[in-house]
């Protein structure tokens, strides 16, 4: 039984040239499911998240299907309406996107939560203090009347996940939630997500072109190229070995401090394709180091066996080669 | 002294911005001493808003000194008039860190990076200004045909390219570099960091590499100077940072850092609570107790200055001398 | 000058599109070329009097398709060379205000500090004095003609332009491709020139077609009043005062200059409009 269902989503941006930005897309989440999608510009990945939350821009189209807890999303405004603060939650990579800058942080948390669950506001407040403790928010108390900007960025991002879950959503949406934040605070959102999602009994769908910030924390990993998945597996066996040669190429690129000093750094030769660039073989073709001719010519299909899904004619095996 | 750049007790403050009513003044870069020798690439590590930006800039001059000086070639360089100055950018440059942001986007990719040669190299012709940008273009592995297009027409990575291109056309002797690929792709870093490695070798070039990026800065520079609030921290050899920090803030970047071995372990969540840092620049004491695992009652009443701790090692700690060996792992 | 090629050409594509924006260019483009060679082609000449024919309504004798005036003069021809008149002093009190308020405007923004201090109270100043009576005492004392009212307009005509434009040039101060032309030693007047101007023409272009109808407006009004153009030359303000004496005996007199003038700023107004929109697209 899954919470989130995405069949065929499709996203095309109208100009002067149609651009589809997100290509045939299938993805579901389960109830405690905590899933991340990675990909770069051009990937798709953000218009995915959006489309998922009727949030596309005026000149989206979104096609497919989006079934959350059995009933659609996609066109359906009322539907979204009611969902959107109730069922889901949305982080997003800046806290501003979450956070009015002239009002109190307490009365935006009672807020969220009162218009969610009905009932007092100052049952709501009390609640407010809770979840900001439960976002690891030291004497939780003050920052219920300080404004958003009176706080640092790694602080305004955890209250934005405060008030992202004050309605206690079965599925949050996170959008790069860590990447405008510094290293030393990424880690530790990153965590406290995690466990948010294990204690709540929530499912997240995340979004991000970090490999290295949702080891740990995904349970699964779908990796995005070019508005296409082309990689899906249990994060475990991803780490250890990913079939895609974009996802083993990715892998390789997080430089880490086990690399032999001044050894030159690791990278995928070229660079990912503008959205809406049409090609007549594999999408990764052009920067692929294992492409063959066949590549060229065969758009490869996603396979889907056991609970992995992969997109490429010559995947690699779990040592690295082909 | 051999060194080609010499900060000495460099300070750099803006007025604040927020209510009329508090006219504070956030001093960005405090104090800072360091040299660097011809042709050395020394990183400058550090995280958003602790003033190491603010440092490359004030280097090539785009913002002004509150306090300290800078010395080129053994000569000072801050006190300059703008015209002498002026002079001398020949020799220092700057790669932007956002490069849709850097080159201007009415101008041909050519263009913008022929320009410079136009104050510096007055004596060129137009022709042979174009020349050597397409020759620049080549160096930086962009087919000099894409010299008439126009910015939005390429990706970051490419645009980056021509960044460093224009950056190198004067041909100086110094490039500092900010946060030259935090704004690409992840599979794209590479090939920038390695170009800009690859160009440093071949010209021989100084380079001050900043970035927040520790495992970038540390597989590129030999030796590397961590920042914090405004405040250089520690100074080290790359080959003895890594293994045995002596701050407690590079053991907390060290940590940040992803680690193969650990990307298929499920993290467990930092015990730390957040601490409100955000006025912290003004603190009496070292900047970083308020979150130092390390701290004593000193650590807040007095300010650590940086010490040499033998083998070139600089440290602004109280206690670093403790643990001689560097910090563990936490 | 190399604009950004491809970012102009989106917007005009974008302007091809707008239908309604296409049909104020042509009536525009009309207009201009029946002011500029419509009073060649008629039979009559502004100042002719046709004595049988005075004061008739338009279509009633051949020959005079909008008209006469009280004076027997043809109102189409009349008007048509008031439209001259009008447009010139419009589009060239424009081209000053373009001139003078971008290069003020622009420098002011850049050096900010003291210098842009003291260039906008200047501006601040002027802004304050009321424009009509300056207009009245230049008059006095340079005496009525067409050059004195232009010299008076565009006085005036730049100080707004000037203020958009600093506004404008500070925030293009602080974008990363001005730092990069400083740290490549470029000097600031050719910031200004090469980094700023170019990078502000969208609005500034806008503005200006704006401005074209406010000036004719003003003109106008001042012709009416009887400090602009004078008797016997045409002028479409001076064309709505007589007519508006005549309003009810003879009210195409009113009509024709008026409808003219409506049509003109309506056109301008919107493709300033259009042209905004165009050059500012919200998807990219």
């Amino acid at each position: 039984m899954t919470l989130l269902e995405v069949t065929g989503l499709t996203v095309d941006f109208e100009g002067p040239r149609r651009i589809r930005a997100v290509d045939q897309v299938d993805l579901s989440v389960g109830p405690h499911d905590c899933v991340a999608i990675v990909g770069e510009s051009g990937s798709g990945k953000s218009q995915l998240l959006l489309a998922c939350t009727g949030l596309l821009a005026a000149n989206g189209r979104a096609g497919g299907s989006v079934r959350f807890d059995g009933i659609e999303l996609l066109g359906a405004r009322e539907a979204v309406a009611r969902v959107r603060g109730r069922g889901i939650g949305f982080v997003f990579q800046d806290a501003s996107g979450s956070l009015t800058p002239h009002r109190r942080i307490g009365d935006q948390l009672a807020e969220a939560g009162v218009a969610a669950t009905g009932g007092s506001r100052r049952a709501a407040l009390a609640d407010a203090q809770r979840m900001l403790e439960r976002v690891r928010l030291a004497d939780a108390r003050q920052f219920l009347t300080r404004y958003p900007h009176e706080l640092s960025g790694g602080m305004r991002q955890r209250v934005a996940i405060a008030a992202a879950l004050m309605p206690r959503p079965r599925l949050l949406f996170a959008d790069e939630p860590t990447t405008a934040l510094d290293v030393t605070v990424q880690a530790e959102v990153m965590a406290l997500l995690g466990e948010l999602c294990r204690d709540l009994g929530m499912a997240m769908l995340l979004v991000t072109h970090d490999l290295g910030v949702v080891a740990g924390l995904a349970d699964r990993i779908a990796v995005m190229y070019a508005g296409r998945i082309v990689e899906a597996s249990a994060a475990a066996r991803f780490f250890s070995g990913p079939g895609h040669p974009y996802s083993a190429g990715l892998l390789n690129a997080v430089p880490t401090l086990e690399d032999q000093a001044g050894a030159e750094f690791r990278t995928i030769a070229g660079t990912p394709p503008r959205a809406g660039t049409i090609l007549p073989g594999c999408r990764f073709e052009p920067r692929c180091a294992q492409a063959r001719e066949r590549c060229r010519h065969e758009d490869p299909p996603l396979l889907v066996h056991a609970d992995a899904a992969l997109a490429c004619h010559y995947p690699l095996t779990r040592d690295g080669r082909q | 002294m051999s060194e080609l750049l010499e900060l000495r007790a460099v300070t750099v403050r803006f007025a604040a911005q927020g209510r009329a009513s508090d006219a504070r003044t956030i001093t960005a870069v405090d104090d800072v001493s360091f040299g660097l020798a011809t042709g050395e690439m020394l990183g400058l590590v550090g995280e958003s808003g602790c003033g190491k930006s603010t440092l490359g800039r004030a280097i090539l001059r785009l913002v002004p000194l509150a306090a300290g000086e800078i010395h080129w070639q053994g000569r000072r360089i801050d006190d300059l008039d703008r015209r002498r100055f002026r002079n001398l950018r020949r020799e220092l440059q700057l790669v932007f860190q956002d490069p849709h942001a850097s080159l201007d986007p009415r101008m041909t990719i050519g263009e913008s990076v022929a320009e410079p040669l136009r104050a510096l190299a007055p004596g060129l012709s137009r022709s042979q200004r174009t020349e050597r940008a397409a020759a620049l273009l080549d160096e930086v592995g962009l087919a000099p045909e894409l010299a008439d297009r126009y910015p939005h027409q390429f990706s970051g990575g490419q645009l980056q390219r021509a960044v460093i291109a224009r950056a190198l056309i004067v041909d100086p002797r110094l490039v500092v570099c900010d946060e030259p690929v935090s704004a690409l792709d992840m599979s794209v870093q590479g090939q920038i960091v390695n170009l800009l490695a690859r160009i440093r070798r071949e010209r021989g070039l100084a380079s001050l590499f900043i970035s927040h990026n520790l495992a970038v800065v540390a597989g590129l520079c030999e030796r590397v100077m961590v920042m914090y609030v405004g405040r250089i921290v520690e100074i080290a050899a790359r080959a003895s940072l890594v293994p045995a920090p002596l701050h407690p803030y590079t053991r907390m970047l060290l940590d940040a850092v992803p680690r193969l071995d650990a990307l298929a372990r499920r993290r467990t969540a930092t015990a730390g609570r957040a601490v409100n840092y955000t006025t912290v620049s003004a603190a009496r004491g070292c900047a970083f107790a308020a979150r130092c695992p390390h701290a004593l009652g000193i650590c807040h009443a007095e300010r650590p200055v940086l010490q040499p701790l033998g083998q070139g090692r600089l440290v602004a700690c109280h206690r670093a001398s403790e643990w001689p060996g560097g910090l563990r792992k936490l | 000058m190399s604009a950004g090629g491809g970012l102009w050409r989106d917007a005009l594509r974008r302007l091809a599109g707008n239908r309604a924006a296409l049909a104020s260019a042509a009536v525009l483009a009309l207009m201009c070329t029946a002011a500029a060679v419509g009073p060649l082609l008629l039979d009559y000449r502004q100042e002719q009097i046709d004595w049988d024919h005075m004061a008739v309504a338009p279509l009633a004798v051949e020959g005079h398709w909008f008209g006469t005036d009280r004076l027997g003069r043809d109102l189409l021809v009349r008007t048509l060379h008031g439209l001259r008149v009008s447009m010139s002093i419009a589009l060239l009190a424009t081209l000053v205000s373009l001139v003078l308020g971008v290069s003020w405007g622009a420098v002011a923004g850049y050096l900010r500090g003291r210098t842009d201090a003291l260039m906008m109270r200047v501006v601040d100043v002027l802004y304050a004095l009321p424009q009509v009576f300056f207009v009245i005492i230049l008059t006095v004392v340079l005496g009525r003609s067409p050059a004195t009212l232009l010299a008076a307009i565009s006085a005036f005509g730049w100080l707004t332009m000037a203020r958009i434009v600093r506004g404008q040039a500070l925030a293009l101060r602080e974008r990363e491709f001005v730092d990069a032309a400083i740290v490549g030693g470029a000097g600031s007047a050719r910031i200004v020139a090469r980094h700023i101007v170019p990078n502000l023409l969208g609005p500034v272009i806008v503005f200006a077609t704006l401005t074209v109808p406010q000036v004719i407006l003003v003109e106008s009004f001042l012709s009416f009043l009887g400090i602009g153009i004078q008797e016997p030359l045409a002028s479409l303000g001076n064309l709505i005062a007589d007519g508006a004496a005549e309003m009810e005996t003879a009210p195409w007199m009113l009509a024709v200059p008026a409808g003219c003038l409506v049509l003109l700023v309506f056109c301008f107004n919107f493709l300033g409009d259009s042209l905004r929109d165009a050059l500012d697209p919200r998807d990219h």
